[in-house]
Order: C-alpha cells, then sequence, then structure tokens
C-alpha cells in the first residue's frame, strides 16, 4: 500500500520521464563512497582521458555496491571498479570461492551471462577485510589470529560499517564461521572507524586491507586462521556493449593489470586520506610514474609536502567549486520546494474538503518522514532506475510534503467560522471563498509550513551525494570517507548558512503577507 | 414577496423538528420581524429562505419564483444578508468588505468603487475616513455597518438580518436601529429580521412572527398581537414586556 502510493507520487514527479540522453562518445565512470574507489575511479577517469578521444564524465561517491550495479545495468554508468568478492557474494549472491583465480573466473562468467558486464583483468592487489585491533591489546593478551579473540570476546566492543553488519562475508559469516560474539557491536561510518578505535571507543574494527590508516595507526591486522574471508581483487567492470563500440577503451584499461599491489594501494590510500592530497593528484603521480611502486610516504611524498592548510585557506582555493555545489544544492532545494508546494498546498486544500481522505494523506506524509533517508534514496533510483536530479527530488518532495500539507491544512482549519459562512451567504462559489477568503487568511500559516520545509530540504539535500545528485553533500560525504573535517566543514557550513538564509527570507515574506 | 410554505427543518432524520410547518408570506417593502427565544427556529427559518440550510420540506418563493430549484448562488447573491457575528473579512478593508459581490459577479472596478464609497455614507461611515481599514480598526458598532452596507452592495430586493445587532452595547444599537429605520425609509427593501428583543421588533417590524419550539405560535402586526395572542404563549410574551415597561416608567 505505502509502496504504490510512493510510486504515485514518485511518478507524478516530472522528472520521472527525463531520460537524460548522452552524447554516444560520453563515456561515465561511477566509484562508491570510499577513498580508494575514489581514487580508482580517477585512474581509469585519468587514463583514458590520455588514451581515448572519449568524453569522460565522473560520478563517484556513489552510495555503495547495488547502487553502482543498478547504475551499470541500465547505462547510467559505463565503468566503475568492483572487487571480486563483492561482485560473487553480494550482486551474484553465490557461495565464498576462497582460490583467488577461480573467483574472478566464476563472477566474470557471471556478469557476462546476467548482465552482460565484462570484468576487465584485476588490477593487482586484494582488498578484503581486515580484523583489526589496537597493538597494546594485541601485545596485552597475545592475539595473533581472528580465532584468538574467542577467549575474551564478551567483552570486546566491535565497530563495523553498515554494510559489514549485514554482508554475508561479513560479521554474520564471521560469528559463525569462528564461533563467538562480540559483546557489542555498533554500525559506524568508514571513515571514523579508525578513529574510534584509536580513541578507544571500540576495540576490533573492520579495516580494509589496502587502508593507509591501519599504517598510520600502527594497527594490528590479526590473521584470517579459518580463511574466512573471500579474495577482494579489484578490477574495472564496463559494459560489454561500451566496449564493444569503443574497443580502444580496453587496450587502455589493460595497462592497469596487475600493476598495483595492497602496498602501492595501501600508499595511495594514505597519500589521501593521512597527507590529504586530493585522489586526481594521487592518479596523476602514479600513472606519471607508471609501473613504478609509488613512492613511499616518508621519501618522495613528503618532500612535496601534504596539504595541511585551515579550513579557510581551503576554502578560499576551492571557492569556485564550493560556489557551483552551492549553486547545485541551491537548484535541488528550488525544484524540490516547487514541485513539493505544487503538490502539497492542493493536497492541503483537498483533505481540508474531503475528511474522508484526511486520515490517509496525513498518514502517508507522516510515515514517509520515518523512512530513513538513504533508503528512501536507494529505493527512489531503484524506482527511475537513474541516478542524479530526478530521484534525488523526488525524495526531497515527499520529504517536504508533510510540513506543507499539515499547515496547508491546519491554515484552512483555522479561518473562522464566521468568515466562511459570511462568504457562503454572500454567493461565493467554493473556488472563490478559496481564492478570495480561505488561502489568503491562511497564508501565513502555510507559508510558516514552506519555511519548516524549506529547512528540512537544505539538510536532506545534503544526502544526494550519495546517488550522484551533486550539491555540498559532495563535501561533506568526502570529509566524512577522508575523515577530514575540514572537507566535512566546506559543504556542512554553506548548508547551514542556506538554511538559515531561506528560512530568514521566508520569514519576511510571512510578516508581509500577516500584515496585509 | 416572500413566502413560505410548510417550511420544514430536522437534522436528525425526523426525531426533532428545528422548524416545523412555517407558513407565512412578507409583502413587499414590509419589514417582518421573526421573534423568538434562543433555540426557537428563527434563525434556521432565516437561513433557509437563502439557503444556508437546505429545508427538508416545504416550499420557497421569491416573487413567485421557487427559490429551492434556482441557482443557489445567484440565490444568495440576490439576497443581502447582514450576519449575527458581523463576518466582515478580516484581510479587506472596509471598501473591499463592502465590494465583495459586486466584484464576485464581475463589475468593474470602478463601479465598484463608487458603489462603496456611496454605500459607506450611506451607512454613515466617512470614505475618506474609513474606507481603507482594516475591520480590526473599528469599533463593533462601525463594523456592523460595513456589515450591512456589504449586505446592500449589489442593490438586493431582500434583506435577511441575523440578529444584526446583538452583539452591540445598548447605546450603539439603540443608534442603529434608528438608522435602519431610515434606510427602510430610503431603500424599500423587504426585509426578514431576526430577534429574540421585543423592544426591537416592536420598534422596527411592521408585522411580527413568534416562534417557539420551531413552530409558529402567531403571526400579524404588534398591535394585533398585543391586542389579541393567539396563544398563551404570545399573551405571557407581552405581559412580561409590559411589566418591564411598567418598571421603567414606574422608575423614572
Amino acid at each position: 500500500m505505502i509502496r504504490q502510493l510512493i510510486m504515485i507520487v514518485a511518478a507524478l514527479c516530472p522528472f520521472a520521464t527525463t531520460a537524460i540522453a548522452q552524447p554516444a562518445d560520453t563515456f561515465r565512470i561511477g566509484s562508491k563512497n570510499f577513498t580508494e574507489q575514489v581514487i580508482l575511479g580517477e585512474l581509469v577517469a585519468q587514463l583514458l582521458e590520455r588514451g581515448t578521444d572519449l568524453n569522460i564524465e565522473r560520478r563517484f561517491g556513489l552510495g555503495g555496491s547495488d547502487i553502482c550495479h543498478a547504475a551499470m545495468l541500465n547505462g547510467e554508468l559505463d565503468c566503475y571498479v568492483e572487487y571480486t568478492g563483492t561482485g560473487l557474494l553480494n550482486i551474484l549472491k553465490r557461495e565464498v570461492i576462497k582460490y583467488p583465480d577461480r573467483a574472478y573466473r566464476a563472477v566474470a562468467a557471471g556478469y557476462r551471462k546476467q548482465f552482460d558486464l565484462e570484468w576487465l583483468p584485476p588490477i593487482g592487489f586484494n582488498n578484503t577485510y581486515a580484523i583489526a585491533v589496537r597493538p597494546a591489546d594485541a601485545l596485552a593478551h597475545g592475539w595473533k589470529t581472528i580465532s584468538d579473540l574467542a577467549a575474551d570476546a564478551d567483552e570486546l566492543r566491535g565497530g563495523f560499517t553498515s554494510e559489514f553488519m549485514e554482508r554475508p562475508d561479513g560479521y554474520p559469516g564471521l560469528a559463525e564461521k569462528y564461533d563467538f560474539t562480540l559483546g557489542r557491536t555498533m554500525d559506524l561510518d568508514p571513515g571514523l572507524m579508525y578513529d574510534a578505535l584509536a580513541n578507544d571507543q571500540v576495540d576490533v574494527i573492520c579495516a580494509f586491507a589496502t587502508d593507509g590508516r591501519i599504517a598510520e595507526y600502527h594497527l594490528v591486522v590479526l590473521e584470517d586462521d579459518r580463511a574466512f574471508f573471500p579474495p577482494y581483487d579489484a578490477a574495472p567492470v564496463v559494459r560489454s556493449e561500451t566496449l564493444a563500440a569503443h574497443p580502444r577503451v580496453r587496450e587502455v584499461l589493460a595497462s592497469l593489470a596487475g600493476t598495483i599491489d595492497d602496498n602501492a594501494m595501501r600508499q595511495m590510500n594514505y597519500a589521501v586520506d593521512v597527507l590529504k592530497r586530493s585522489p586526481a593528484e594521487v592518479a596523476r603521480m602514479w600513472i606519471n610514474n607508471r609501473l613504478g611502486a609509488i613512492v613511499a610516504p616518508e621519501d618522495r611524498l613528503e618532500g612535496t609536502a601534504g596539504d595541511e592548510r585551515g579550513v579557510i585557506a581551503l576554502a578560499i582555493e576551492r571557492r569556485s567549486e564550493v560556489m557551483r555545489k552551492t549553486g547545485e544544492h541551491l537548484m535541488l532545494t528550488f525544484l524540490g520546494m516547487s514541485i513539493a508546494i505544487i503538490i502539497g498546498v492542493p493536497l492541503g486544500i483537498f483533505i481540508h474538503r474531503k475528511a474522508a481522505a484526511r486520515g490517509v494523506v496525513l498518514a502517508f506524509t507522516e510515515v514517509v518522514q520515518t523512512i530513513p533517508s538513504l533508503a528512501m534514496l536507494a529505493f527512489l533510483f531503484a524506482l527511475y532506475g537513474l541516478l542524479g536530479t530526478a530521484p534525488a527530488v523526488s525524495a526531497l518532495v515527499l520529504y517536504a510534503l508533510l510540513p506543507i500539507v499539515l499547515n496547508t491544512f491546519t491554515g484552512l482549519r483555522e479561518v473562522p467560522r464566521q468568515v466562511v459562512e459570511a462568504a457562503n451567504g454572500l454567493g461565493m462559489s467554493s473556488s472563490q471563498r478559496l481564492r478570495l477568503v480561505e488561502l489568503p487568511l491562511a497564508a501565513p500559516v502555510i507559508i510558516a509550513g514552506i519555511r519548516a520545509a524549506t529547512v528540512l530540504t537544505v539538510g536532506i539535500a545534503t544526502l544526494s551525494t550519495y546517488i550522484g545528485a551533486g550539491g555540498l553533500g559532495d563535501f561533506i560525504a568526502r570529509g566524512l570517507a577522508r575523515n577530514d573535517s575540514r572537507l566535512t566543514l566546506l559543504g556542512a557550513v554553506p548548508a547551514a548558512v542556506m538554511a538559515v538564509a531561506l528560512s530568514l527570507l521566508i520569514r519576511l515574506a510571512e510578516r508581509q503577507v500577516k500584515r496585509g | 414577496m416572500i413566502r413560505l410554505e410548510h417550511l420544514t427543518k430536522s437534522f436528525d432524520g425526523g426525531k426533532t423538528y428545528a422548524v416545523r410547518d412555517v407558513s407565512l408570506n412578507v409583502t413587499e417593502g414590509d419589514t417582518l420581524v421573526l421573534l423568538g427565544a434562543s433555540g426557537c427556529g428563527k434563525t434556521t427559518t432565516l437561513k433557509m429562505i437563502n439557503r444556508l440550510i437546505e429545508p427538508t420540506s416545504g416550499r420557497i418563493e421569491l416573487d413567485g419564483r421557487d427559490a429551492l430549484s434556482a441557482d443557489v448562488l445567484e440565490l444568495r447573491r440576490s439576497i443581502g444578508y447582514v450576519f449575527q457575528d458581523i463576518g466582515l473579512f478580516p484581510h479587506m478593508t472596509a471598501a473591499e468588505n463592502v465590494e465583495i459581490v459586486p466584484r464576485v459577479i464581475g463589475w468593474p472596478p470602478e463601479r465598484r468603487r463608487a458603489r462603496s464609497t456611496e454605500l459607506l455614507n450611506l451607512v454613515g461611515l466617512d470614505p475618506s475616513a474609513f474606507a481603507d481599514r482594516l475591520p480590526r480598526h473599528l469599533s463593533g458598532g462601525q463594523q456592523q455597518r460595513v456589515g450591512i452596507a456589504r449586505a446592500l452592495a449589489a442593490d438586493p430586493s431582500y434583506l435577511l438580518m441575523d440578529e444584526p445587532f446583538g452583539a452591540l452595547d445598548a447605546v450603539t444599537r439603540d443608534q442603529l436601529q434608528r438608522e435602519l429605520l431610515d434606510l427602510r425609509m430610503a431603500l424599500h427593501k423587504t426585509i426578514v429580521f431576526v430577534t429574540h428583543d421585543l423592544f426591537e421588533a416592536l420598534r422596527l417590524a411592521d408585522r411580527i412572527g413568534v416562534m417557539n419550539g420551531g413552530r409558529l405560535e402567531q403571526i400579524g402586526e404588534p398591535k394585533e398581537l398585543l391586542n389579541e395572542p393567539a396563544t398563551p404563549f404570545v399573551a405571557d410574551l407581552f405581559e412580561h414586556a409590559r411589566r418591564q415597561a411598567e418598571l421603567i416608567g414606574a422608575t423614572s
């Protein structure tokens, strides 16, 4: 029932039909929302920019494997880098295959058959999960393998990504395979996990084997002595259709095969996460030093000095990007609010007049409010089969409906009874009564609802980044993913300013109307 | 000419009757006052005439035409209505309130403005001082003057007045009653006026209809009701009033 209602409302949005027509020579590269993925996305993008004349479009920071995969299937993406284990278990829903070669062959065959997607040769590193602990704890308890944790499991706190908590090759499978459960677990953002461990908030995390922060925090990675984690060899996945149309892509990307080992990937991640270099810059350096293992951070990278500037200096340097993202954010907010008003105000009028519809409509708008924003985005993305503006704006519309509908209804209900009777007694038709009497009198309350909805929308629009709709959320998500608070602030501060400014602006309009 | 035949209203499907079998005529240019205590059905009767309340059964004729089969909006626009709680539109100025019916029926703005100026003058409100005031900046008496002007705006033949002075203080009420008498002389409207105040009824009425428990007890000229009460209820009503009047006479 609710699902159907969501679909109906979503279908009402005019964006539902605007399939984005792209010129044939555009090649769209995606990535998930963590550092390594963005670096790999950049690598692929820059190699293709140098080696082909394709028009490369970057859609980085998408909210998970499922979204990337769905985007590949419906042609929203041409390529992204995936890991064999993820493809096998999460996408193909197969059993774990322990041997890397066999896993790769199985996943490549499965993808070709089921999805018409092609796995290019593996890049070389295996970014498997790595159960990591603080060195002091490892020393004190003599932990070397994951099995060693069993004795103390009851007292340990696990900090895992939400994906790890649910994946068959994540915590549930791990607990079963090693036959222990931790005393407590909490879901953490991948960017915060390492800090949480270092600050003694949790005792065990699911690090990524190639994460630069393992080295930075000198974490101890416990041996997977029961061989639970499957191999996660990274390789570019490309649409077969695109490969056929642009055979040069295969040649260019073949140069990546087997070139980056675990250590090289870890250093690139370290350069971004710890030394605060941009993924684009790190990718460029790698390409320039092609095949030479990337220089250790201690020597050559240090020579060129990491980016340690303050947030203000960063904001000034990247002002044009900040302006552009602010513009995108404003546009998302504006589109979402315009459509929400066009739908919400008439809906409020409707339920004011038809008491029978009131319960259903209000319950619907309330239920929508309780749907977590990311779940909503993922759902709308699946519904549209499109990334970007259309599903993002639809989500904003759905969240903005409640305050607008409720305030329109309340504003109309509060029009004094004798005034409504006078309008009827003087012979106004119901539309004249609405236009000349009820709406003008309800206007301050309706506008207050629009103001509340606008503030809400500016906030929720920051999540649009996870389905590639841009906006200030891009900075926030990147900042979170890289544990770089400066980047987070670059998005959060303009968003807060925007919310306050729009609220003040609408409040002015509200006063104007009240004075009327 | 207003003609009601066996007019009946039940709000609960016939268990009880707010108005039961009321028949009466109001001759053109006359003022009929419906008099009775609250809950007697007088306001319900009034509201049925312009179909703010639809009758359960019976017939209403205005100038010989069946009001119940007429277009309800046109019917209401052709009847001036003054409300008990005034009901001015709080977001519109005095002039805009007066101009509302002309606006709804599509008069051009200049004609509307000329009409509201004329009517504000007629009800004793200097347009240069009052036209642009919002209702909340007017006294109760001034508000109801605007209410009367609003009812007269499209020059209706009929005027329905539902205890229009009930909420006003005694002095203002007296003044407005006097002005209404003057207006009647000037405008020649057929008026149905609802009140629970016998003295107001005696002062304004050509004829009085006394209502009690949803029924019309008696209808006639004030003198008839006073001298030949048809029911004990009517007799008591006037007897009670007479004693009050004597009390005032004795005190002065």
